[in-house]
């Protein structure tokens, strides 16, 4: 199995299929290598596991969900019970929760956005950072169930994929506004609540997500309005970051521009914000709060 | 008797012979009759504090001019605590009238113990119910102390007099010379002089009531015997219910009273002092004075509680607040009062004042358990070694203090012989009751001491019933090898490893006090390449940080030290602080060496992120918020700078408004604190109940 070729799938899906997230595509890959690429034993089909999400992780594409993904998924798919005669049986075992998984997976987003459905009340104001999937599904749920609400959608630079959102929201008939990131501090007085996107969920209930999120959440709690970050559980990592330098490089760079060597005049894709000036995180698992985070991580891996 | 007489000056002798051997006599044949009281004291208690109470009036009133003296001289609480410190039994304190007589010849016997019954009559006083009768008799004689202020010629008499006799040595240092000589006066005057100076009011009075006065003596000599067994509190009481009238002859009372028990202590403190085997300082005696004192108080408390009025008290209480006519001394008998007051059946740990928010941790100093050990206690030396080994702080620190006891467990289990017909899970366990409610009265337990007790604990019930000695023993002490390997050093390990991947090149660390676990840390990370600074943060009564400090350098590490004070001058360099624990709280909340807070509180101030290193053995399930509630305190003579030679704390005791108070924890809360760091992963602070609960299913605790 080569670097190349996991690769080469991986950019497959995700340009084929239409909206669908780094992560999930990751294990779409994942489960393509397991099924493809025969092996003898076990261990060498963890060894070519390993091999796939370090190659998905020098794609140019966020890592952070691929790497939290993958991991997750490796956990799920070798705690069942493998102690069985014949490594194919192993490995059906394996295929099938690794489909189980993806299924649950899929599914999460739809979870979430129902979840997520109370909180939009009639005449409410949000405010969203970027674009996240999951937010739009979740506004797009409220409009489906007739309830009016104003969305403001910052540009988020350096791509501008904010503008992408607005469009998305207008096309289903919400009323969405399309503001600069430097205009959250002026804009947050009128907002009800923030409803936010993550790439990654940290161990200590905080969020990485696309640049400029801190500051909308720190505005956010200065001006006591409440911060909802909506996620599959997917994502959520073991890593702990103290502060914004401790969040791991290749989450904050492309690996184009790890590889290039000197990040000192980098501009960082994302930062961390402290589980502090989160109010709840809405996942498949369920409504929590930044504490339980940590819980719910040790239940998944200890 | 002879002597005495010589030493009082001549003008007095004259008028005064012949009354004065008949009272003598008397009063000798008082003090024998007295003596045979005390050794049946309870049954009398009541018979003499009646006769006491007639007669202190009178007595109060002979007793002003003599100690007129006494009003100059400021008294230390020092003298008065030995006074008031009534430590001795009935036996003792026949051995000490023994004493004093051996001392100092009949005379200075009779005087002493006449002052002293006249202390003590004031001392019990107010106590018993029959204050009401008190204050009849009380009634009948309150024009004494106006008669005696008249005659204030006769007081300078009296103090001329005093002046006059040699001093003769008391074994009693510490009390002040005035005070001393004056009761020395006492006592080289034979009764001739305290006869002398009663007759000198009793010829200006009324003959009668010259003979209520000699009565009055005997019954103050009976009370000062019996109040001598009693706290100063009743004298507190006594005076108060007087007090309207009596204030000032009251005080001075006391004070002569004072006097002549402090000496009476002293006495057999020095005694005490050369049967202690603990080796350490002097107030070692005092705590032994008050351990005695303690159980005496313990036992007439019980007696009298039922006796006190509640109304007593609290005349008593509002009556003590008089400050008008009252000097030095009453203060400092008032400062007594409101302590009884408070009903405190709690030994005075060497007398020093509580604090208000604290009274609930003050316990009996360790080293008095240390004495109340049984010296046919079958406890294991290893234990007993623990024992002062953790009374003198020669081991602190949560983890060695956790090893130190799994260690003298092992010892124990090692040696342990099994009774005939006995289980061995039982016997064992009885054993192990002993030994650990030894350890726990000389040091309270830490959390890792609690946890590893109770994983010893549930193998010790784990073993099936017929084990084998042998075969029990060997897995217990296994167990408890798997436990320090297995919580302690792998935890180390891989907390070590946890924090290096933390550390970023060129970090500046800061980290507060002693932990043998962030000493490891940054040993490790020194010797696995990670290049970062450290700065060693202590106090002045640490002695840890340095030794931690010595220890880094002695390893390479590049560090350097700093008082607390310069915490905030800091921590605009630091990139992170590195704290240890002795406990994580159920609430998140970390019980640390006192300091720790402060320095969470100065890393918050400057966003710098606090990691907290404690292994999972550490969690306990106890909630605490603040550090009041639960605590320990430390020696309070620590806080005294001992290179400082005029250090303004150097005689706290002696001073009512001065206490010394040393914490020796701090809770930290978990809004503080970025991250903890432990072997299972690094949590948030508020996920400590998810630790336990996992530690619960996991080792079946």
């Amino acid at each position: 199995m080569k670097k190349e070729e996991v690769q080469d799938i991986f950019l497959k899906i995700l340009r084929e299929e239409e909206d669908v997230s780094a992560g999930v595509a990751a294990i779409k890959t994942l489960l393509t290598v397991i099924e493809n690429y025969k092996v003898a034993t076990v261990r060498e089909l963890d060894l070519n596991l390993q091999l796939a999400v370090d190659a998905m992780r020098h794609c140019d594409q966020p890592v952070t969900a691929i790497s939290s993904g993958c991991q997750l998924f490796m956990r799920f798919i070798t705690f069942a019970k493998l102690d069985v005669k014949s490594f194919e049986e192993c490995e059906q075992i394996m295929l099938q929760r690794g489909r189980i998984f993806l299924d649950t997976l899929l599914e999460a987003r739809g979870k979430v956005a129902k979840q997520a459905l109370p909180f939009i009340s009639d005449g409410c104001k949000i405010l969203t950072h970027s674009r996240s999937r999951v937010v739009l599904q979740a506004m797009l749920e409220a409009a489906k169930a007739n309830k009016r609400f104003q969305v403001f959608v910052t540009m988020s630079c350096p791509d501008n994929s904010g503008v992408r959102m607005h469009k998305e929201l207008e096309a289903a008939g919400i009323e969405a506004t399309l503001i600069l990131d430097s205009a959250v501090g002026y804009i947050m007085e009128q907002m009800d609540i923030v409803m936010l996107g993550a790439e990654g969920v940290t161990e200590s209930g905080g969020i990485i997500n696309k640049i400029g999120t801190y500051c909308l959440a720190m505005s956010a709690l200065e001006l006591k309005k409440p911060v909802y970050v909506l996620t599959e559980s997917f994502k959520f990592s073991r890593i702990y970051p103290l502060n914004q330098r401790d969040v791991p490089n290749e989450f904050k760079y492309l690996s184009s521009v790890l590889s290039s060597g000197d990040l000192s005049k980098q501009h960082p894709l994302v930062d961390y914000t402290p589980p502090a000036y989160i109010t709840l995180l809405f996942t498949d698992l369920g409504i929590l709060t930044p504490s339980a985070v940590s819980d719910e991580l040790i239940k998944l891996y200890l | 008797m002879g002597l005495s007489k010589e030493n009082i000056g001549a003008d007095q002798e004259s008028s005064c012979t012949q009354v004065t051997t008949t009272i003598k006599r008397r009063i000798r044949r008082k003090k024998l009759r007295a003596a045979k009281f005390l050794t049946s004291v309870k049954v009398n208690i009541d018979h003499n504090t009646i006769n006491v109470r007639e007669y202190s009036y009178s007595n109060t009133a002979n007793i002003v001019p003599k100690t007129q003296k006494d009003f100059d001289t400021k008294i230390n609480s020092d003298e008065i605590k030995k006074t008031l410190d009534v430590p001795l039994k009935n036996t003792s304190l026949e051995d000490r009238i023994e004493k004093m007589s051996s001392k100092q010849g009949s005379e200075k016997t009779r005087d002493d113990v006449m002052a002293t019954r006249e202390a003590k009559k004031l001392l019990k006083q107010k106590a018993k119910a029959k204050n009401i009768e008190n204050k009849d008799n009380g009634s009948t004689n309150i024009q004494l102390p106006t008669t005696i202020r008249d005659s204030e010629t006769k007081k300078n008499i009296s103090t001329n007099v005093i002046k006059n006799p040699p001093k003769i040595p008391v074994a009693c240092d510490k009390i002040n010379s005035t005070p001393s000589i004056t009761t020395k006066a006492e006592s080289p005057k034979s009764k001739d002089e305290v006869d002398r100076a009663i007759q000198n009011d009793n010829i200006d009075i009324n003959a009668d009531k010259s003979k209520e006065l000699i009565k009055a003596e005997r019954a103050a000599k009976k009370a000062a015997k019996q109040a001598k067994k009693k706290p100063i509190q009743e004298s507190g009481d006594k005076n108060a219910v007087v007090a309207q009238d009596f204030t000032v002859k009251d005080v001075v009372n006391t004070l002569k009273d004072i006097v002549n028990i402090a000496k009476d202590v002293q006495a057999v403190t020095d005694k005490v002092i050369a049967i202690d085997f603990t080796t350490k300082k002097g107030e070692e005696s005092t705590k032994s004075k008050a351990e005695l004192r303690a159980e005496r108080r313990a036992k007439q408390e019980a007696q009298r509680a039922s006796k006190q009025a509640a109304q007593q008290q609290i005349p008593a209480e509002v009556k003590t607040e008089q400050p008008s006519k009252q000097v030095d001394k009453p203060k400092e008998v008032k400062h007594f009062y409101s302590k009884t007051a408070v009903e405190k059946s709690k030994p005075k740990s060497q007398g020093m004042q509580k604090m208000n928010w604290f009274q609930h941790l003050y316990t009996e100093h360790d080293k008095e358990s240390l004495k109340q050990m049984a010296i046919n206690s079958n406890l294991h030396p290893a234990v007993i070694k623990l024992g002062v080994q953790l009374a003198s702080r020669v081991v602190t620190g949560s983890n060695a203090r956790c090893i130190a006891l799994l260690d003298a467990l092992k010892k124990m289990v090692r040696d342990y012989s099994l009774p005939a017909r006995t289980e061995f899970a039982r016997g064992l366990e009885a054993q192990l009751a002993a030994s650990v409610e030894f350890l726990w009265a000389v040091r309270p337990p830490a959390a890792s001491q609690t946890n590893a007790l109770k994983y010893f604990r549930y193998h010790l019930t784990q073993l099936p019933n017929n084990v084998d000695e042998f075969d029990a023993k060997k897995r217990l002490q296994e167990e408890i090898d798997r436990y320090i390997r297995e919580q302690i050093d792998m935890a180390g390990e891989a907390i070590s490893i946890a924090v290096r991947n933390k550390i970023s090149t060129n970090d500046n660390i800061l980290t507060y006090g002693c932990s043998s676990l962030i000493e490891r840390i940054l040993c490790e990370a020194q010797a696995a390449g990670v290049v970062f600074r450290a700065v060693v943060v202590g106090t002045r009564l640490q002695r840890g940080a340095r030794e931690m400090l010595r220890r880094l350098l002695a390893r390479g590490v590049r560090c350097s030290y700093a008082d607390i004070s310069a915490l905030n001058y800091l921590m605009r360099d630091m990139n992170k602080v590195l704290v240890g624990a002795a406990s994580l709280l159920a609430n998140g909340a970390v019980l640390a060496p006192a300091g720790t807070l402060q320095a969470a509180l100065a890393a918050r101030a400057h966003n710098v992120p606090l990691l907290v290193a404690c292994e999972t053995h550490k969690f306990a399930d106890t909630v605490q918020t603040d550090a009041f509630v639960h605590n320990e305190i430390g020696d309070p003579d620590d806080l005294i700078d001992k290179n400082d030679e005029n250090s303004p704390l150097k005689d706290w005791r002696t001073n009512p408004n001065l206490s010394l108070l040393n914490l020796m924890y701090d809770v930290t809360p978990p809004s503080l604190v970025t991250a903890v760091v432990t072997e299972l992963a690094i949590l948030p602070c508020t996920s400590a109940p998810v630790v336990l609960r996992f530690k619960l299913s996991e080792y079946g605790l």
